[in-house]
Order: C-alpha cells, then sequence, then structure tokens
C-alpha cells in the first residue's frame, strides 16, 4: 500500500476478465437492486419523509445502516488488500457549494415528485405513471442543467471558488485524517465512519419499534413496515384499518420460517434490513467488479436522467453529445451502469409481475402527475449539480470513504422537510 | 398477460436501439474528434456482447411467464364455462 504524501492514481483491475465480464456483473447488480428495491419498497425518500410525516425512523436508521455497512465492507476490502485503495477513491468527488445546493434541490424535488431516483425506477417499472413523469421531467431538468447552470458551475470547479480543484485522495478520509493511505488508515477510518452509522440506524429503528409495540404494531413481520411508509401514506396520517394488529416487536423481528417462504415465493414484502443486506451485496458486486475498469460504484442518473435523453433524440439525427455542454465533455455515450439501470427496470418490472404488484397506476388528483413532471425536472436539476443522486453520490460516498456524502445527508433531509412544508400547506 | 409481452419488446428493441443508434453515435464522435465521451470499439463491443446475453435471458424468461399466464388465463376461462352448470 502506497504511503506516500501523493497516492497513486493508476487504477488497478481486481478482476481480469475484461469489459464484458465487467458489464455482465453490473447488469446483475442492477438486476438485483431493482428486484430487491420494488421486494421491499425502498425509498430514500420515504426514509426521510417518515420522519418529518410520522415520527418513524425505522427506514431512516436501514439508511445509516446501509451506508455503515457499505463503508465497513469497501473498506474492510482495502484494508485486507483484495481491493487496492486506489480504486476506492480514484472516482471520489470534488466537494464544494454544488453538493449542499444540489442535494437541497434534490430532496424538496423527488419529495414533490414522489421517490428518489430508485424508487423512482421500480415504481415506474411497477406501472406508477406519476414516476414515468418524473422520468421524464428529470431529463428535461438535466438539459436545463446542461445549457444553463454545468457552465458556471464548472468554471466554479475548475477555479477553486467555494470547491476543491480535485477529487480522488483529496476527498479521501483515510488520507484527509492521517495524511497517508495504507492498510491500517484505510481500516480505522472505516470503523470510525461505519460502526457509529449502524450503530445510529441500530438505535433509530429499536426506538421506532419499541414505539410501535406500544402501539401493538409488530415492527419485525415483514410487510408491516411497507404499509406504514407506503408511497401513498408517507405524506399523509396512517388510516387505522392500514395498522397490522398485536406482536412483541424486536430489532430484527420473529425468525420466521413461513416468512422466509413467502418471501421467495413473492407473497409478502421484504423486510427493510433484508433489502438494505442484499442492497450491499449489489453494492460490493460492482466494487470488486468494476475495479480498474470504470466507476466502480452504483449510479444512476448519468444514465436515466443524462443519457435517456440523448439516446432518445438519436432517432430523430440529433446528437448531444457533439456540442452540447455537459454532454459533450462530462457524459461517456455509453458505460456498465447504462446496461445497470436497463437491468433494475427489467429486475423491478420482472418482481412486480411475478408478485402480481404490476397494474398501471394513475393518481386520483390529476395534478399529482404534474407536480410529478415538475419535481422531476427539480430532480434532473439537483442531482446534477450535486454531482450525483442518493445513489450515485450519497451512498456511494461513504463507500468511498469520503465526505461529500455526509453533507449531502443532511442537504437532502432538509429539502425533503421543506417539500413536506409545502406539500402540507397546499393541502 | 400482456405484460410479459412488452417485456420482451423492450429488451430486444433496446438492443436493436444500441446496436444501431449508440455505436453510429460514437463514430459520429470520432469523425468529430470529440474523444472527451467517445468510447473505444473494444469497450463498445463489450457492451453489445454482454447485452446480447442479457437480452437471450430476459427474452426467455419473458415467454416463459407470457406461456404461464396465458395458461393460467384458459384455466380460468374454462372454470368460469363449467360453472354456470354447476
Amino acid at each position: 500500500m502506497n504511503s506516500l504524501a501523493a497516492p497513486t492514481m493508476l487504477e488497478q483491475f481486481v478482476l481480469g476478465y475484461g469489459f464484458v465480464f465487467v458489464y455482465a456483473i453490473f447488469g446483475l447488480a442492477g438486476f438485483i437492486m431493482g428486484w430487491v428495491a420494488q421486494r421491499g419498497n425502498y425509498c430514500f425518500v420515504n426514509a426521510m419523509s417518515s420522519i418529518y410525516t410520522t415520527k418513524s425512523y425505522d427506514r431512516f436508521g436501514a439508511l445509516l445502516i446501509l451506508f455503515g455497512i457499505s463503508a465497513l465492507a469497501t473498506g474492510a476490502l482495502v484494508a485486507f488488500g483484495i481491493v487496492p485503495a486506489v480504486d476506492q477513491y480514484y472516482n471520489n468527488f470534488f466537494f464544494g457549494w454544488y453538493i449542499i445546493v444540489g442535494a437541497l434541490i434534490f430532496g424538496f424535488g423527488a419529495t414533490l415528485a414522489g421517490g428518489c431516483n430508485l424508487s423512482m425506477l421500480y415504481r415506474a417499472a411497477s406501472g406508477y405513471l406519476q414516476n414515468w413523469l418524473e422520468l421524464f421531467g428529470m431529463m428535461v431538468g438535466t438539459f436545463i442543467f446542461a445549457v444553463a447552470i454545468w457552465p458556471f458551475q464548472s468554471y466554479t470547479m475548475a477555479s477553486g471558488i467555494l470547491s476543491t480543484k480535485q477529487g480522488a485522495y483529496i476527498e479521501y478520509l483515510p488520507y484527509d485524517i492521517f495524511h497517508y493511505v495504507s492498510s491500517w488508515s484505510v481500516g480505522i477510518t472505516a470503523l470510525l465512519l461505519g460502526v457509529p452509522l449502524v450503530a445510529l440506524g441500530v438505535y433509530l429503528q429499536t426506538k421506532t419499534r419499541k414505539k410501535w409495540a406500544s402501539f401493538g404494531i409488530d415492527a419485525g413481520t415483514p410487510g408491516t413496515v411497507n404499509a406504514l411508509a407506503s408511497p401513498i401514506t408517507a405524506l399523509n396520517s396512517i388510516p387505522t384499518s392500514r395498522i397490522p394488529t398485536i406482536k412483541p416487536s424486536s430489532l430484527l423481528g420473529r425468525i420466521d420460517i413461513a416468512d422466509v417462504k413467502n418471501m421467495i415465493l413473492l407473497r409478502i414484502p421484504y423486510s427493510v434490513n433484508l433489502s438494505t443486506g442484499l442492497l450491499v451485496v449489489a453494492l460490493l458486486m460492482v466494487f470488486v467488479g468494476g475495479a480498474g475498469y470504470t466507476f466502480n460504484y452504483l449510479v444512476i442518473t448519468s444514465s436515466d436522467g443524462g443519457r435517456f435523453l440523448e439516446y432518445i433524440l438519436m432517432p430523430f439525427g440529433v446528437n448531444l453529445a457533439l456540442g452540447t455542454p455537459w454532454y459533450n465533455n462530462a457524459l461517456a455515450v455509453v458505460d456498465p451502469s447504462v446496461l445497470m439501470v436497463i437491468m433494475l427496470i427489467v429486475g423491478a418490472f420482472t418482481a412486480s409481475l411475478l408478485s402480481g404488484d404490476f397494474k398501471i397506476r394513475v393518481p386520483h388528483q390529476k395534478r399529482r402527475l404534474l407536480i410529478g413532471f415538475l419535481g422531476g425536472i427539480l430532480v434532473g436539476i439537483g442531482v446534477r449539480i450535486a454531482l450525483g443522486c442518493n445513489i450515485g453520490m450519497m451512498w456511494t460516498n461513504f463507500a468511498q470513504l469520503g465526505y461529500d456524502g455526509i453533507l449531502f445527508l443532511i442537504s437532502m433531509l432538509g429539502g425533503v422537510g421543506l417539500a413536506i412544508k409545502v406539500q402540507q400547506h397546499l393541502v | 398477460m400482456i405484460a410479459p409481452l412488452g417485456l420482451l419488446l423492450f429488451v430486444v428493441g433496446w438492443y436493436r436501439f444500441s446496436v444501431v443508434y449508440i455505436q453510429g453515435a460514437n463514430l459520429q464522435l470520432v469523425q468529430q474528434n470529440n474523444y472527451s465521451v467517445y468510447v473505444p470499439f473494444q469497450q463498445i463491443s463489450a457492451y453489445l456482447q454482454a447485452l446480447q446475453e442479457f437480452t437471450y435471458v430476459t427474452a426467455a424468461i419473458a415467454l416463459v411467464m407470457f406461456l404461464y399466464f396465458f395458461a393460467r388465463f384458459i384455466q380460468f376461462k374454462r372454470t368460469t364455462k363449467a360453472a354456470p352448470s354447476m
């Protein structure tokens, strides 16, 4: 491991099977993500909005556990020499005003639109028309960012105006704290970052489930948490008819063979912590498989917000990559994340179809379609300003042992809270 | 029952789109000397190869799902036809 002041910037392969294998790994990881997110009703925005609406920290706790385990797992792989440290920090983002501003706009827009980037895709694949409009809005928002904001933002990044001028090891906490990169500096940093996150997440889940238990709700029953944090009710009070009846709760809930069988047969949703674990598996697949080849983390919005608009215009003879800012210098025409997003949609659709969840859903209030589209525009603008979304920036950055993810999380919480206030005022 | 056919159309359509348009757009970038976002031929080939395999697998799953739902539909029709006489 390089312990000099300026760590290496030469990426290295972990698995030397070539790009076909890398694309296949990303595709498989995408399928797993889509399937798991659909079965677990996994939404970052739901998790955060539940704090404001139902005072529930269960899903937010699951997010913290997700971030913490991701940091610990990737840190362990690097600390034990399985993945070179350079493959962990090589693609670390810049830090600047745009992370905070972008995350705020993203949180606000995603809450209005009805889902984060992960849930937008799996709900669109499950038939939610509002989320299709959110996706189109996101493409429009990305274009608006590209022509109106990116020239200014890229200038501030290049000039170091309220911005670092480099990412990589500059944004790498082991280097920032210990001033060099080694097995032990990475390992200690992973522990310092990951353990408190997991502990806080467990604490929040335990606290919430004890509260539910006092109301007679069994939070350990798969499906219970989903009923309490469904996309429809998250922003409204929970109808009492939807609150399941008595069982004592614990952090993990009952470990019931019947529940495991029913989850495999798609009769009941996945529990939030099971979904968290499976999502970490998807992350580690691309972290190891893509190391040395590409951005070896999960990325969604470069494809669904950026490339999909490029692709839609291609049959009409328009190639945005030829002259449009950002498209012509920041977005490769295709990369492994494209296949990841396509298979995410396939995975979510397949899961929803086989479980009987698939249905074309049009909201009763038609104005929600317009709100979804407008929220999607804000999502597109926000994620591009922030250099990524809740998946590609926030969650990824914890796995990168960076600090942008922490700032993104705080700002996104602020944006979600603001959107809740606006919605309550409008309703 | 129709939804699996939609999935089949989607994956096959996406593969054809990638072969025709994504490769074409990449070649345009080379012709215009834009190497910032150009993707080397080796990577595009790898993408198409991996995509082809996923297309085969997904198409097979879609067909199986369609046949399964079709069989259930036929069974349902037979059951409802038999019901009035019971």
